[in-house]
Order: C-alpha cells, then structure tokens, then sequence
C-alpha cells in the first residue's frame, strides 16, 4: 500500500509540475468564455447552450489531457529508462504497472475535480445571471454524479494507454491507438440505440456487428449536462452498471497489460 | 542576408495567405449551400456522445444561419423545407432536451413552408422529453388551426393548460374548451374548466372561466330542451322561442357575459357574447 500510494504521489507530482496541466486549465477556461458567448445564439433556452458547450468543451479537455500527458509519461519512462531504475529497487513489473495505474487514478482525479470545479461555478454562475424565465434549477448532487462518471472515464482512458504502452514502444502509435479506442468507444452507445431503435432499416451484418463492439469495447460516454440542468433524472442503475463495466475493464486491461509486459524486452 | 530572405518570404507568404482567405471568405459569403450547413442524423451519429451535446447546438446555429440566408432570397422549395426538417430532427435526435429547435421548428415549418406535420411530429418528440408547456400548446394549435382538427387541437391545449407552469394562463382552458364545444363533447369542456378552476391562483384569471363555464351549462339546458322538444314534437327545433314558448327553457336565459342565445340553422347552440363562431383562417394549401 505504501508502494502504491508513494507511486501515485510520484505521479501526481510529476504530472501536476508539467506546465501542460496550467495550460490545460487556462484554455478551459478560455473556452468556458467561449461558452458564455455562444449563449447569445440561443432563443429560448441559453442554460442549456452553455451546459452543453461547457459540459462538451470539459469532456474534450479532459480526455485529450489524459491522453497526452499517459501517453508522455509512459514512453518517458520507458525511453529515459527510468523503469531500470523503479525495477532495479526489486519491484515487480506488475507491481509497476498497478503503481502506474494507480498515479493515474488519482491524477485523473485532481484533473476532474479541478475542471469539474469549474465547469460547476461557471454554469451555475451563469444560470444564476441569465433572464429568469430562462433560468434553471441546478442539480449539484446529479453534478457530482456526471463528474465521477467522467473521473472513471479518464481512469480507464489512461489504463487503455498504460495497456498499449505494454507493447507498442512508439510514442505515436501509443497515442493513436488510444485515439481510436476512446472514439470507437464514445461513439459506439449512439450507434448501439440507432441500430437497436431502426432494426428493420438497418442490415443484419451491421447490427451484429455493432452489438459486437459495443459489447467489447470501453464506453466512453457520461450521463451528460442535463442531468446537471435537472432536465433527465440519472438513472442509477444504468449508472451502476456502466461505472461497473468501466472499472472492470480497466482490471481486466491492467491484467493482461501485466501479462504482455511480464515477458516484454526491455532493453 | 539569409535571415532577411527567409523573414521577407515568411511574410509574403503570410500576405498572400491573407489575400487567398479574403477571396475565400468572398466565396463562403457569395452561396449558402444545404451541404456545410445543415446538420444531418448520420453525421452525429459518428460524433462521440460527450462532444454531441456541443456540435448538435453548433448544428442548430447552422441551420438558423440557412434559414436566414435562405428566407432572405425569398420562398424556400418544399425539399429544401423539408431538408431544414431532418436537420431539425437531426439536433433533437442527439440532444432532444434542448427546446430551441421545436420552437425554431414550429415557427419556421408552419407559417413559411406548410409542413404541419412533419411540425406537429418534431414537436411530439420534443414532448417526450421537454417539460414545457407551449410544446402541447403549438401542436393543439396546429392541429386546431392549419390542420382543422378540433378535437385533436383540444387535447393537446388541455394538455397544455394542465401543465403547472401555464395553470395561470385562462387562455389556454378557454380555446381548448371552446374546441371540444365545436366537436359536441360539452362535458369535458365542462370537466376541463372545472378541474382549472381549481388549481387557478389568479381572481382575475378565475373570472373569464366562470362565465364560460355559466354559458357552457345553460348552453347545456339548451341542447337537452332541444331533445326533449324532438321527442315531443317530432321536430328539431327552428329557434331558441319555439323551445321558451313550450316552457322547455327560461325567456331570460343569457350566456355568462350576458349575451343572448340562438340556434344556428344547422342546430348548434350559440351566443351573442361567448359562444359566438370561429373565424378561422382558411387552411393554406400545402
């Protein structure tokens, strides 16, 4: 335990000193000013444009953070061969995998809480400011839920890189690989409903297929700004078990992560 | 030498960069094409679920700018009308809690192209997941008053007054009760504005619904006093004195605004005050 806690100190700390990370937090906000500005286009409902582009502009940022800055601490290590040095104090290669995993558990935490915190202020901020007759109620409680959906998210995000990385010893292909499993993965439950809805306009081969991949792939997907706006309730079981089958990816990446990286060749 | 080379080519690129995006722009501005513009269902599908929320709204802005490119030039095709439809039906399909294309939607595809149904068809969808009452309130409309459907135009309106945030508004029990008075169905007009009453805060809002409901019973007395002189003298009656001189209705009878009753010659109840006729536009040919 004091292993891995010392790992997602290191983790945190090295991540958290990148300039990358400010620079991250500076452009959302500057992007939730853009937010602010689009509201203008709206005629009836401005909350909502805002929850919307604020809630897109946060979900953006922080995969792509996540990505970049996994994908960059992995391959540091790994060319820098700073893996010689954790290995060589008598750690396992599974012990530094979960080490990994676990700095990034609590890396994608601080990266939430700090642009959820955000997202949050601004919105209800906003509300607050807007026209009352185009007000709405700001659920914080549902808030919280769509936040800790987007933390499991990001988690299983930096594990899909810490599983590439694995194997792959390229930075790029890392990066593009994980690029191609969040979109498969973000996309796949709208095409899942579309295919399930029109099942008689939609070829057999092509339904088989994306119930395939839905059924394989990560969902990358979260509740969404409305259950922030109070306009759809979360429905918690579906919650339960899409935070279930993330967590259990990532355990089920982590192992067979473990497993490549047992037999890999490092030098 | 080389460095001044490199910093004067740099910059007469960069002129020429600018010069290339302002004929560029002259093009982007001289034609609206359906194609950049208009959102369709298949290109959001493929757009991951947390960044449709955003695009779907930029898809909406989109259509609103054609919409207003294209109204500017004059009356739109019915397919390119019905293309801003699926564009519509797109935003809503995505992110079917943001209000603003139902009310886009209504606005645009019955007053300027004719398409009620297709209106009337986004603006269910937007039923199903927006609680706002001027969702029921435009389809009532449009079927009451594009689609000549009374009854279908009654249920939607009281759907509508019965929502909490419209409780206020006596406007909407009133046509709804006027429509389900045109198609004969008096007791749930009747039922409609009693529950209304009820639930109404407003003294002022409560007084134009008394007097309709006052005139919907005495109109109600009416009809059965017309009943009763058929059975009685094998004969609808001709006016509303041939029912007073057989004793089947009070002389003084008045709707509640004090107006007089008559019966019109195809037997309907009216009123000089309340009950008086529609005027409705003559329905727009599609």
């Amino acid at each position: 335990m004091r292993f891995l806690l010392g790992f997602a100190y290191i983790t945190l700390k090295e991540n958290v000193r990148r300039r990358s990370f400010y620079g991250v937090v500076v452009v959302y906000l500057l992007s939730l000013l853009f937010s602010r500005m689009l509201m203008e286009f709206s005629l009836q409902d401005p909350s909502k444009v805002l929850a919307d582009y604020s809630y897109s502009f946060l979900s953006f940022f922080l995969f792509l953070s996540t990505l970049f800055i996994a994908t960059d601490t992995m391959a540091k290590d790994i060319e820098k061969k700073s893996v010689y040095l954790v290995l060589s104090k008598g750690v396992t290669r599974e012990a530094y995998l979960l080490g990994r995993a676990f700095g990034f558990f609590v890396f994608t935490l601080s990266l939430v809480f700090v642009l959820g915190l955000f997202f949050l202020l601004i919105v209800w901020f906003l509300n607050e400011v807007t026209v009352s007759v185009f007000r709405k109620e700001l659920h914080l409680s549902a808030g919280l839920f769509v936040l800790l959906s987007l933390w499991v998210k990001t988690f299983l995000l930096s594990i899909v890189v810490l599983f590439f990385s694995t194997f792959m010893s390229n930075f790029f292909l890392v990066f593009l690989a994980s690029v191609v499993v969040l979109i498969a993965g973000s996309s796949i439950e709208n095409l899942y409903h579309f295919v399930s809805v029109e099942k008689e306009r939609v070829p057999d081969l092509v339904r088989y297929t994306v119930t395939f991949l839905f059924y394989v792939l990560p969902s990358f997907s979260s509740p969404g700004p409305d259950a922030v706006l109070g306009l759809q309730k979360i429905n918690l079981k579906y919650f339960s078990l899409d935070i279930a089958k993330s967590l259990a990816y990532s355990g089920f990446l982590l192992s067979v992560g473990s497993l490549i990286f047992r037999r890999r060749e490092l030098a | 030498m080389r460095v001044w080379t490199a910093g004067a080519l740099g910059t007469i690129l960069f002129l020429s960069s600018l010069l290339l995006s302002f004929f560029l722009a002259k093009e982007i501005r001289g034609g609206v094409e359906e194609r950049y513009l208009l959102p369709t269902r298949m290109y959001l599908l493929f757009v991951p679920r947390d960044l449709s929320w955003g695009l779907s709204d930029i898809g909406f802005v989109n259509t609103l700018a054609f919409l207003g490119y294209s109204l500017e030039r004059g009356p739109m095709k019915r397919e390119t009308a019905l293309k801003v439809y699926d564009a519509l039906y797109a935003v809503t399909l995505y992110n079917p809690r943001y209000f603003d294309p139902y009310y886009v939607g209504n606005a645009f595809l019955t007053w300027e192209t004719g398409l009620y149904r297709e209106a009337i068809d986004l603006l269910k969808r937007g039923m199903r997941y927006v609680d706002d009452w001027r969702i029921p309130f435009y389809i009532g409309f449009n079927y009451f008053y594009f689609l000549g459907d009374n009854l279908k135009g009654a249920k939607y309106l009281s759907l509508a007054a019965k929502h909490p945030q419209a409780r206020e508004y006596n406007l909407l029990p009133l046509l709804a009760s006027r429509l389900y008075y045109e198609e004969g169905k008096l007791e749930v007009a009747l039922a409609l504005l009693r529950e209304q009453l009820k639930v109404m805060k407003s003294e002022s809002m409560k007084g134009a619904i008394r007097v309709r409901i006052v005139t919907l019973e005495r109109a109600k007395k009416i009809y059965e006093a017309m009943r009763v002189f058929e059975r009685r003298f094998g004969r609808k009656p001709r006016s509303l004195e041939e029912l007073v001189r057989a004793g089947l209705v009070p002389k003084d009878i008045r709707d509640g605004a004090g107006g007089r009753f008559y019966i019109t010659p195809d037997g309907k109840v009216r009123s000089e005050r309340v009950l008086f006729p529609i005027r409705k536009k003559a329905l727009e040919k599609r």
